[in-house]
Order: structure tokens, then C-alpha cells, then sequence
């Protein structure tokens, strides 16, 4: 039900293309599309959970809707930067080029572990886009990798660990300055509700 | 418990006495849900930042609230990547937290 009223949403939109080109004298070719009809419109409003991810929401009287708010192009549910417990700088953690853990590396993160006081924790490594993406792919794995193992170490629950690479900066790669920000260790905690 | 039902029952004939019929006939598409309540007596909604998790049968998290009359669910999704929130830990179909953000309403719950 859902489905269908967003697309014929698209549909409306289409038309009016359609409109527009049409009053521009284009000759457009009849699309290969059959038709569908609009049955009712619902007023969305946007929610933001806890961890800052966002929902849309509807009241229908006695019944309520709610879905994802999700980014259309990579389907990814969208959140506002809310809830990322801990960033920090490679150069700080890691020697260069290296998965091994630098003593102030490891010192800080069982001094992070200690405190965050979270239930569970993902780990997320990126770097730079010097080198290639396949070796930037592996170091940011194995140095996400090391990360987490330190924090299971002190007990944490570690639920994901993952290795970016150089897929997503934070800045772009075009300074030593911004290359730096790239590379990172993002640690996200997992919180729930006390009563 | 049955105080909500009976709340209902006195309030659905409000609504639909304030509405025509649902179906659709034809014409402007009707509007069958907003993000504005206008019925009386009647929760304000979902606020945001308040909502329980839920274990789903999976692993996998969901955030619930209630706001009196209606029930809400989203997905909960680590907020970096967008990704599912899923974990082992958790007995599934645990809930952890208040629900209710409106304590006007007794719930009815299952047996």
C-alpha cells in the first residue's frame, strides 16, 4: 500500500515532466508504463530515535505508521551524526603503514574501553587514498581488527568490525592536513534505555 | 486495562463521524495519516530520542513507542553506516525500556 503510493508519487512527477516537455514542443516517446492510481495521501513526519537515526511517521487516527528514512540512492537508513561514541587519528593509534598499535595507541584505547561504559561497540577503520584501494581496503580490516581485539581484551562486546578504506572520507584527499583527518578509527557504542 | 477500550470505543465514533468514508471514490486522493493530530484525545505522537528497543526474533533491533493509541516500530541501525543493529547478546523478543511516552492511556496487553 505503501509502495504503491510512492510510486504513483514518481508517477506525478513523471507526468509533469512529461507536462513540461510537451509544452517545450519535445515529442516524447509513450512511456512503456502502465498506470497507476493515486488512492490517498499521507502527511509524513520525521522522527529521530535515540542513536539519531531518522523515521517517518504517520498518524492515522488509531493506527500509526512508521518506516526508515533511507537515503534513495545507496538505500542506506539515514542518521544524524548523533551517537559516534569515540574518532580517532590512525597516526595516534597505529605506526605508519602498520596494523601494530602503538604503545599511547594501546594505552588509549584500554582507557577508552574502561570508561565508555557502552553494552556493545562496532568498529570502523578508513584511511587515506594514497595506495591502492584493495591495500587500503585490507589495512583498514586489520587495523579495525586490532582495535577490536584490544577492546575484547577489557571485556567489551564487540558486534561488528569492519574496514572501509579509503571509501569514506571524511575530507577530501587533498592535503596532507585533510588526508590525515581520513585516516581514522571510528568506534560506535551501543546504548540502551535505562528504566 | 479496559479503561483504553472503552476510550476507544468513545472516541473511534469521533472520528469517523468527523470524516467521510475511507474508500476511495475518485477525485483528490484522501488523506489517510499525517504528521499532525487533530483528533481529541488523541497522543501528540512519536518524541524524538524516546522509544524502547525490542529484540526481534532474528537478533536484529527495533525501536518501539507507544503513545497511547497508536504503536510505533522502526528499524534500529547503527547510526555511522546505516547498517542493522543486530547482536547476540540480547534474548530475543526482550524489550528493554518505556515504551509509553503518554502514561494517559492503560494499555490492553495480551495474554
Amino acid at each position: 500500500m505503501k509502495y504503491r503510493v510512492i510510486s504513483s508519487l514518481r508517477t506525478l512527477a513523471a507526468a509533469a515532466v512529461l507536462g513540461l516537455s510537451a509544452a517545450a514542443g519535445v515529442t516524447t516517446p509513450a512511456a512503456a508504463q502502465s498506470q497507476v492510481t493515486v488512492t490517498g495521501k499521507i502527511n509524513w513526519g520525521l522522527w529521530v530515535d535515540p542513536d539519531g537515526c531518522m523515521h517517518w511517521w504517520a498518524d492515522g487516527g488509531v493506527e500509526g505508521y512508521m518506516v526508515s528514512r533511507r537515503d534513495p540512492k545507496t538505500g542506506r537508513h539515514m542518521c544524524l551524526e548523533k551517537n559516534t561514541c569515540a574518532v580517532q587519528n590512525s597516526d595516534v593509534l597505529f605506526r605508519t603503514d602498520s596494523y601494530q598499535l602503538t604503545p599511547q595507541g594501546q594505552q588509549w584505547l584500554r582507557q577508552f574501553f574502561a570508561n565508555a561504559g557502552a553494552f556493545a561497540y562496532a568498529v570502523y577503520g578508513h584511511t587515506d587514498s594514497r595506495a591502492s584501494d584493495e591495500y587500503n581496503m585490507r589495512l583498514s580490516q586489520n587495523r579495525a581488527n586490532a582495535v577490536a581485539a584490544i577492546g575484547r581484551q577489557s571485556g567489551a562486546v564487540v558486534d561488528r568490525v569492519v574496514g572501509f578504506g579509503e571509501r569514506q572520507p571524511i575530507a577530501p584527499n587533498n592535503s596532507a592536513a585533510n588526508m590525515q583527518k581520513n585516516r581514522r578509527v571510528e568506534i560506535v557504542c551501543y546504548r540502551y534505555p535505562n528504566p | 486495562m479496559k479503561m483504553k477500550t472503552a476510550l476507544i470505543a468513545l472516541i473511534v465514533p469521533v472520528i469517523v463521524a468527523g470524516c467521510s468514508s475511507t474508500a476511495y471514490t475518485g477525485g483528490a486522493p484522501k488523506l489517510i495519516a499525517t504528521n499532525v493530530d487533530r483528533t481529541i484525545g488523541d497522543a501528540p505522537g512519536p518524541r524524538d530520542g524516546i522509544a524502547a528497543v525490542a529484540v526481534l526474533p532474528d537478533g536484529c533491533e527495533a525501536w518501539i513507542t507507544d503513545d497511547g493509541l497508536e504503536g510505533y516500530g522502526g528499524d534500529r541501525s547503527d547510526p555511522r553506516t546505516g547498517l542493522p543493529r543486530c547482536t547476540n547478546e540480547l534474548p530475543r523478543g526482550a524489550v528493554i525500556g518505556e515504551w509509553r511516552v503518554s502514561p494517559d492511556l492503560p494499555d490492553y496487553l495480551p495474554r
